[in-house]
């Protein structure tokens, strides 16, 4: 234990955060959670960029905003309650940086916790979110209620009752609100705006992993979002070039906001696994490539099962090895049935589709397989799989067996 | 390093709270908890001088649910209340001095008030003159002002709620079913706002609705200043919505617009609108005025906080007194 006391000492001096932050032991949860509880006096919270960039909070971060969004998704939160949540985090962490050893060790919990007490002061009271709703989402949220009452009450200690957050999607709203009234928002509240947006976008960006080089991309996915909040156009059917024309003033105005690369978040390289593979794509605007990206996701889960399924069968391997190296480079959009139609009939296999529609590219999909028997009554069994393809607008079942 | 016990971490339920706040009796009860008066003590210990004088509060503890199972943690009526009194400080809203847990259950420790509205409306005993209730109606607006300048609605504004402190200050309180109304046009419940001060629009089961349910209420404590009682004393909602009409006129497309859209809509017998001054028999014009303002059942003609602050009933003589003069000292 004393080794480890050492070691964080030298982490805080280096850090230089020495001395403002809460002692805490390296016990199990409820020990620390007691620790922490213990009423201190924290002064006011304001809430500070520079520790975002700092490494272990960086990486806890984009753990706890994937997680949050997947929950708050999964139990259908407004965007406003995941984003309050995320900027309770910032507070905690801008405050005591010690808190990240403790939340570091039951980062699902934290996560958790934040969205209950966000989703209580910013839904209708019939979205609020109970403890017991966690379970049915997720195997990895089924924590005890003790320990998320304690947890809950540690976070409200720790930020002293000061729970006041604004996520930035109000601004949005408030613009909604002045169209609809007739009365536009004065252009120093319009700064503000903007500014907002443009914080937002680039966290998001940065969080997906996805390289902003240019200034200029990062004002449109600024303006993007504020249209997309709108109504007026949804995100992922348009390039950015055809947007920088039907938006022309309201990137000039971004940008001059940020020419000077005042405000623009400068990210280092070494955190963005993909640093290689995007300078392929560097031309490509950044939603194409996302586009790619998670479709080779879902082509690479699909094909893994396969391999480990037949793996004697070489031809599907070979075939799967080319697919997935090629398919980042294609450029012809084709649809994601025919895709898998190939794969399987050159593989020999026979496919029964129920649908036989074609699904757009634009919207999300993932694939989940299942495998199941079928009882034949000469006493034998025939595997059978099933192959579904989710999609927003409609759902696709696929059967294929030996 | 030897871990601690469980036991530990339960503090048990002793009358000094954490070791600062002395409890000296129970003051009042309601739907949300119960409320204590308490000594400070800290402060008397830290004064230069022994002999300062001692600091009372006001603790409220909030109810848990009798199931534990349905335990949610920290209640989200109280969080909000929590939120709403730390953004807004003003003269005429009680200020929040502390916020502490005991186990499982939240204390709220706010300002020490003397007594509410209800009890200075309903005694027998204390006459109200005009310029007694300009003041009263003049702070309620005040403090309804500063509320629908930060976007929030109070959606529960009786006489209970209304505390007033010994120099006659009156200051909301209980914001537990309050909310902010600029984020967007979200669909709101109708299980708001105590009977008797309902607005029609809530009655009719409107989703949408905003700050004018206040106002609604605010005209019924002026009737009830008048009338030394409820105005609009209603057993169930449909009672309600009669008494409501019988005094303002059924409601037509005419008068209101949109009304037959509502959910809950039913129709009345037609009855027409009578005039304040046949009911209450002496008073101004003005005041007769100010009162449709306040009661008029189409929310979009219902006056404003601004307009109500502004109206000549408020600028006639004779002025609205200073709140040292109100009659305090005679509440049993």
């Amino acid at each position: 234990m004393s080794n480890y006391y050492e070691n964080y000492e030298a982490w805080e001096k280096s850090t230089g955060t020495f001395g403002n932050t809460i002692p805490h032991q390296g016990l199990a949860i409820e020990d620390d959670l007691h620790m922490l509880s213990t009423r201190q006096n924290i002064g006011n919270v304001v809430y500070k960029e520079e520790d975002v960039h700092k490494k272990p909070i960086r990486c806890l971060r984009r753990f706890i905003f994937d997680w949050i969004n997947y929950l708050g998704n999964k139990l259908k939160q407004k965007m406003e309650t995941k984003q309050s949540a995320i900027a309770l985090f910032d507070r905690i962490v801008a405050n005591t940086v010690s808190c990240v050893k403790v939340i570091q060790k039951e980062k699902y919990l934290w996560g958790q916790t934040l969205l209950l007490i966000s989703s209580k002061f910013s839904e209708p009271e019939h979205n609020c979110i109970t403890i017991k709703a966690f379970i049915k989402v997720s195997s990895r949220a089924n924590f005890p209620r003790k320990m998320i009452v304690n947890c809950e009450r540690v976070i409200c200690n720790i930020l002293n009752w000061n729970l006041v957050t604004e996520p930035p999607v109000i601004f949005v709203d408030l613009m909604r609100y002045f169209k609809g009234t007739g009365n536009e928002i004065p252009e120093k509240d319009l700064e503000k705006y903007i500014q907002e947006c443009y914080k937002i976008t680039n966290k998001i960006l940065y969080l997906t992993q996805a390289q902003t080089k240019d200034y200029k991309t990062q004002a449109v996915a600024a303006v993007m979002l504020a249209r997309k909040n709108y109504g007026l156009y949804p995100i992922y059917e348009e390039g950015w070039e055809e947007l920088f024309q039907i938006s022309k003033r309201d990137i000039e105005h971004v940008l001059e906001l940020y020419r000077n690369h005042k405000y623009s978040m400068q990210y280092s390289k070494k955190h963005c696994k993909k640093g290689k593979q995007s300078d392929k794509n560097a031309n490509k605007s950044i939603f194409e490539r996302r586009l790619f990206q998670r479709r080779d996701a879902s082509f690479g889960n699909a094909h893994s099962e396969l391999t480990h399924r037949y793996k004697e069968n070489k031809s599907i391997f070979r075939f799967s090895r080319e697919r997935s190296k090629n398919s980042r480079l294609e450029k012809d959009e084709e649809s994601s049935i025919s895709r898998i139609q190939k794969d399987l009939k050159e593989s020999q296999m026979r496919v029964d589709t129920s649908l036989g529609r074609s699904i757009d590219l634009n919207t999300d999909y993932d694939i989940t397989t299942k495998n199941s028997r079928k009882h034949i009554p000469s006493g034998r069994f025939r595997a059978t799989r099933r192959c579904t393809i989710t999609s927003r607008n409609q759902k696709i079942d696929m059967i294929t067996s030996r | 390093m030897e871990k601690n016990n469980p036991e530990e971490f339960k503090v048990p339920f002793s009358p000094l709270l954490i070791g600062r706040y002395k409890m000296i009796k129970k003051i009042g009860k309601g739907s949300y908890g119960s409320v204590y008066k308490v000594e400070d003590i800290k402060d008397r210990k830290t004064a230069t001088t022994p002999d300062s004088p001692k600091k009372y509060f006001a603790v409220k503890k909030m109810k848990l649910p009798a199931n534990r199972l349905k335990i949610q943690g920290i209640d989200f009526t109280t969080l909000r209340e929590i939120n709403i009194l730390q953004e807004i400080k003003h003269e005429n809203i009680i200020p929040l001095v502390d916020v502490f847990h005991i186990n499982r259950s939240t204390f709220m420790v706010m300002e020490l008030m003397k007594s509410d509205l209800s009890k200075l409306m309903f005694s027998r005993t204390i006459t109200l003159t005009i310029p007694h209730i300009k003041c009263i109606m003049l702070q309620i607006f005040y403090g309804l002002k500063e509320l629908h300048k930060n976007w929030i609605i109070h959606r529960d504004l009786t006489p209970n709620n209304l505390l007033i402190s010994e120099d006659g200050v009156l200051k909301f309180s209980d914001f537990g079913l309050s909310r902010f109304f600029a984020s967007n046009n979200r669909p709101m419940t109708q299980n708001v706002v105590t009977l008797h001060y309902r607005a029609p629009e809530i009655l009719f089961g409107a989703n949408y609705y905003g700050p004018q349910i206040d106002i609604f209420s605010a005209g019924c404590i002026l009737g009830g200043l008048l009338l030394r009682g409820t105005l609009f004393c209603g057993r169930n909602d449909i009672d309600q919505m009669s008494q409501i009409f019988k005094i303002m006129g059924t409601p037509s497309e005419e008068t209101w617009e949109g009304v037959t859209n509502l959910p809950h809509y039913v129709e009345f017998e037609e009855t027409p609108p009578q005039s304040f001054r046949i009911l209450f028999p002496g008073i101004d014009e003005d005041l007769a005025n100010l009162l449709e303002g306040l009661l008029v059942l189409d929310p979009n003609k219902r006056l404003t906080v601004e307009q109500c602050i502004n109206h000549p009933f408020f600028n006639k003589s004779p002025d609205s007194c200073d709140p040292d003069e109100l009659p305090m000292d005679d509440i049993s």
